[in-house]
Order: C-alpha cells, then structure tokens, then sequence
C-alpha cells in the first residue's frame, strides 16, 4: 500500500476525532443525558447581570424576556452595566427603567470600555442573590428557564453552574441555519459531557452560577475575551461541578456574515488555546479523572486535528490534483472542446478508494445518529427550516471551522493574539 | 468537592471499537484491491483472445485481413490501461503485482502495434502509431506526465491515431528491443517512426500525423 505523509496525517487525525465520539456515544449509553425534571419547590433571590456594549438594536429585547420571566419579581434583580457603549443603548436602558419601576433594575455604567469581565464583576461586588446569572444582550431567555435551572442546586452542593440550551433564533439565512444545527449539536454533546463533570465552558448566555462559590473562586478573570472558558476551568480546577441542562432555553443571534462569523470563531478558539495554555497543568492530569485526561486535551487538540485534517485533505484531494490539472490543460492550451464531444459517463466502482469510502461512510452515519438524537433531546425538528440545513451543516461546518483554526494558527505563529470584540 | 472519575473501561471500548474501525477498512481496502487484480487480469484474457483471433484470421484469411476492426479492440485497451494506472496510483510504482501487470500490458501493446503496423502498410490505411517511452520517476521525468495528457486528448481528437505507452523502467527483452530500436532516451516520442526526444507541444504532434 502507498502511504504518503498526507494519507497518513488524515488517518491519524481521523482515528482520534473518531475514538472520541465513539467514547461520547458510549458514555450516552452508559448514562444517557441529564433528563431528571425538579419542580421549583423554592424561590431564591437572583441577580442577574446584562453586559452592554452597543446593544442598542437588542437591549429591549433582552430585558423583555428577563422581566416576563415566570418568576417572582421581588426574588429579581437585574443589573445591567453599559461599558461605554457608543451608541444610544444608554438612552435605551434608561427609558426601559423608567417605564419597568415595579422590577428591581440597577443601572451601572462604565466611564470607559473596560470589557466584559469589568463589567460583570463590577456587578458580583452589588449583586445581593443566591445566584448570579449572566446574560448577554444579544439574547433572551425563556420564561421557564430560570424556574427549570435552580431547583438542581437543592440536590447538589458541588453544583456551581447550570448550564441551559442555547438556541439560534430566527435563523435567516443558510450560515445562520449552520450555526443553528451548531448549537443543537454542541448542547447535546454537553449534556453528555456533564454526566461525567466534563463541561468545559459555561456560555455567557444565561449560565446559572452560585454566587458563593463564584465569588471565593474571584469572579471573572479578563482572559483573552473568553472568560467564559477560564472561569469553568476555574471551576473545575476546584472540583465543582457543571451541568447542562436541555429543557431550559436561551435564545441568541448568531453572526449573519462569514466575516462576522470568521472573527466570533477566531475569537473564542484564540482565546480557548492561549486561556488553555495558562492551565496546561490540568491537561492529561488524572487528578481531573476525564476532564483532565480526555476532555482537555480534546479542546487542546481539535484545533491541530482540525489544521491537519483541511490541510492534508486540501493538498491531495483539492490542491495537488487541481495544479495538475491545470499544468495538463494548459498543455492542450484550455481547449475542453474535445473532451466535451468525447465525453460520456462511466463508473467502475473498482476505481473507488475503498478504505477512504468506509472510514467516510462510518464517520457519517455516526454524525447522522447523533444528529437524530441531538435533534430528539432539544426538541427540534430535522426539517424546520428546510432540507438543506442539515445537508449544509454536515459538508460545511467542519471545513468553515477548520478553515477559522488555519487563521488562529497563522495568528498565534505571527503573534496577532491581541483580540478585539 | 466532587469525587473524580476516569472511565477507563470506556476508554479501552472507544479503542477497540475505533480499531476495529480502522482494521476493517484497511481489509475491505486490501480485499477488493485483489478484487480489481482479478478484474484486470480477466480483461487481459479477453484481449489475448482477441489478438489470437485475429492471429488465426489473418492465417485463414490471407487476404481479408484488412476486414479486420482493430477499433474492437480498443475499449479494452482503454479499461485496462485506466486499471492499471489506478492500481499504480493506489499501490505504488514500486509495487510487484503492478510491476507484473505493467510489464505484461506492455507486451500486450507491443502486440497490438504490431498489427496496427501491418494494418497500415498491408491495407494502406492512413493510420498514425505514435510511441510514448515514458519514466514515473519525477526526478528522471518532470513532463511525462504532461506529456502523457497531451498524447490522451490527441488520441481522443483524432481516430485514427494509436497510441501506445511504454515504461522505460519496465524490465522486459521485447521491451529492450524497441527501446534499442529507437535509441529511447527517458522522454521519448516516436511519431510515425521520427524520433522526437523531450516534451513535444500539441502543435508540433498535430503537424507530424
């Protein structure tokens, strides 16, 4: 058999991406996913904190959905911080407080923009619940969420995050709809992750935190724009656990731009490495049982996996047989006229490259189950915004991403790691 | 504090069921690689055949032989030669059951040309052999496989042009021979019996048959 650096590189890459979702499904059917329904039977008081930062096209939105919360309002407080935002959020906020005096909400602003983490501290020193909570403004949440997230801290004491269901909300367009089958896809995995405390990022939007712990841990750290990630490995560094939950929702809107899509991407796996650097003596530590031993060096290694897998697929399926193509056609000077005169369709099944055919119709029907069940937990429908979605999201997704860690590489190579929002 | 666990049973599964993985796809891969060996060497038959048929007909028939459709053999050819090349392609150069099928679709196109020739100068017919030696080692040979291209798009612009493909490195006596015959340097093209060395651009072959 002819093995060439780059067939080798795929194998190798494919081998661990495919070791790991096997391990993944067999935690599924070893535990399953985290299903258990408490009733409320409690009502501790809660602040919650909304980041601004030119929000002012979403700020209402978000503060609509916290106040029509299916929860006691004198059990609330909401604080919002506008960081210096440019745009007319602050006239916005103010209006939204004046016309909503029958909830606690605390207006906070930062003379200058001082980031998310300033922000989001600034509010920890005030808030006065039992619980903090976080929500960006450029989400909403649903009016149970709150009352479906609490009540698993009463049967845990080393719970110090609930996690819930992220949802893309009205996805316009087909990058939109990706990113919607994304986030399906990824919270379901989650879910599996917490059934053996694996979770590794507790998302801004809407994760339930126990302010105690969260305020002896030192809040949130600044930490290359993805304090969301340090502060879960904070978290489980101290041995807490996180929990995702599937049957509270939070709603958000995704980048409608590739561009826009690019930068978020570039951002959070930017910022997931070099945060991931600064806690490498957890990677392969068996003192974190599966986060330290398998999970980490998951979130370590994807990237090189997903580097390795576009770039050697890239050179011998797509770039290496193109050169060649077109040194062969300027040979015939570009003339296709004799080809498309001679040409007719044939098949011969013997020339498919068995071994590459297998390992890619394994890879898919695995995706494609847990696809199904990813769907059948979060209550979706397969076919809600079209047959394409799905279709698209599995050619797509794993080149748009790979292509994203290309650029980070390039980035951390020539050292551009100063992010922007 | 939340007690740890490392799920190594798990561990070990996802290993053996992700090798099992691999393991069975490298089989399938080898199984029917000797799959397409069979289906090549089938083909070869059918074209021995073939070349004996016309071998008899041309002792019965002396003088019919120009009734002869040496196209029909033609389609074989093609399917053989796209085989072998993907078995090379798959296997390696260096591989010995390519090397073995090389060397025996070499004699093969010998053969053919042989009675292409006779066609040609017994019937008058107003055919174009043009001989392609050609080298895989990149290093001995950087437009061989330009020039290969070039020789398959003439083959499929004009009918009545044969062309045939010979590995230098292939080691075969009636191989030596024609490479004697033609003083074969690594790129060789013999059009119509001119010696051309190097790569011939697709005017300059176009201008020769």
């Amino acid at each position: 058999m002819d093995l060439s650096v780059a067939q080798i590189v795929i194998w190798v890459a494919y081998f661990i991406s495919l070791y790991i979702v096997i391990f993944w499904l067999l935690t599924y059917i070893d535990r399953g996913v985290w299903l258990k329904k408490i009733e409320i039977k409690r009502f501790p008081f809660v602040s919650i904190v909304v980041p601004v930062l030119n929000e002012e096209k979403n700020i209402i939105w978000t503060l609509d959905s916290l106040v029509n919360m299916n929860y006691p309002r004198d059990k609330i407080e909401i604080i919002v911080v506008n960081d210096a935002s440019t745009d007319n959020s602050r006239g916005e906020i103010l209006d939204y407080i004046s016309k909503h005096k029958e909830f606690s909400i605390i207006y906070l602003e930062n003379e200058k923009n001082m980031g998310k983490h300033y922000g989001v501290n600034r509010a920890l020193s005030v808030a006065k619940g039992e619980f903090f909570v976080c929500l960006d403004a450029d989400s909403a949440v649903h009016p149970e969420a709150l009352s479906k997230m609490l009540p698993h801290f009463d049967y845990d004491e080393n719970l110090a995050v609930v996690l819930p269901l992220m949802k893309i909300i009205n996805p316009e367009n087909m990058l939109q709809r990706i990113q919607w089958c994304e986030y399906l896809l990824n919270f379901f995995y989650k879910s599996l992750m917490s059934m053996v405390n694996c979770v590794h990022v507790a998302p801004g939007p809407f994760s339930v935190f126990r302010r105690d712990i969260l305020t002896k841990l030192g809040g949130i750290r600044r930490s290359y724009n993805t304090e969301d990630f340090e502060v879960s490995l904070r978290i489980q560094r101290s041995h807490y656990k996180l929990l995702q939950v599937l049957d509270a929702e939070v709603y958000t809107k995704p980048p409608k731009t590739i561009k826009g899509f690019y930068r978020q991407r570039n951002r959070w796996y930017k910022g997931t490495m070099l945060t991931l650097m600064d806690y490498k003596d957890m990677i392969f530590n068996r003192k974190y049982g599966d986060f330290g031993v398998l999970q980490l060096p998951r979130v370590m290694l994807s990237g090189f996996l997903a580097v390795g897998m576009i770039t050697f697929t890239g050179y011998r399926y797509v770039i290496k047989p193109l050169w060649k193509d077109i040194l062969n056609w300027s040979a015939i000077n570009f003339d296709f006229s004799v080809w498309l005169r001679n040409f007719h369709f044939s098949f011969n099944w013997l020339n498919i490259d068995f071994t590459n055919t297998f390992f890619f119709l394994i890879s898919l029907s695995i995706g494609l189950i847990i696809i199904l069940y990813a769907y059948y937990y979060t209550r979706e429908r397969i076919f809600k915004f079209g047959f394409l979605t799905v279709p698209a999201y599995i050619v797509l997704y794993g080149i748009m991403a790979s292509i994203v860690w290309c650029g980070v590489f390039i980035d951390l190579i020539f050292r551009k790691s100063k992010l922007k929002w | 504090m939340v007690e740890r666990e490392l799920s190594k049973k798990r561990y070990f599964l996802a290993f053996i069921f992700t090798s099992a993985v691999f393991i069975i796809g490298l089989l399938l891969g080898l199984l029917l690689t000797s799959l397409k060996f069979d289906f090549i060497d089938q083909y070869q038959q059918d074209f021995r055949t073939d070349i004996l048929t016309f071998d008899v007909q041309d002792m019965l028939l002396q003088e019919d032989i120009c009734k002869f459709d040496v196209n029909q053999l033609d389609d074989e050819f093609g399917v053989m030669s796209e085989q072998v090349s993907v078995l090379e392609d798959k296997l390696g150069k260096y591989d010995e059951d390519v090397l073995r099928m090389k060397e025996y679709y070499s004699l093969l196109e010998i053969r053919h040309m042989l009675l292409v020739e006779k066609l040609k100068n017994y019937c008058d017919y107003d055919y174009d052999i043009i001989l392609f030696f050609y080298s895989n080692e990149e290093d001995e040979c950087v437009d061989c496989e330009m020039q290969g291209y070039l020789l398959g798009y003439i083959k499929q612009k004009y009918d009545n042009v044969f062309i045939y493909s010979f590995d230098i490195n292939i080691d075969n006596n009636a191989l030596e021979l024609l490479k004697k015959r033609y003083n074969v340097n690594t790129l060789t093209l013999v059009i119509n019996d001119e010696i051309n060395y190097g790569f011939i651009e697709k005017e300059e072959i176009e201008n020769k048959i």
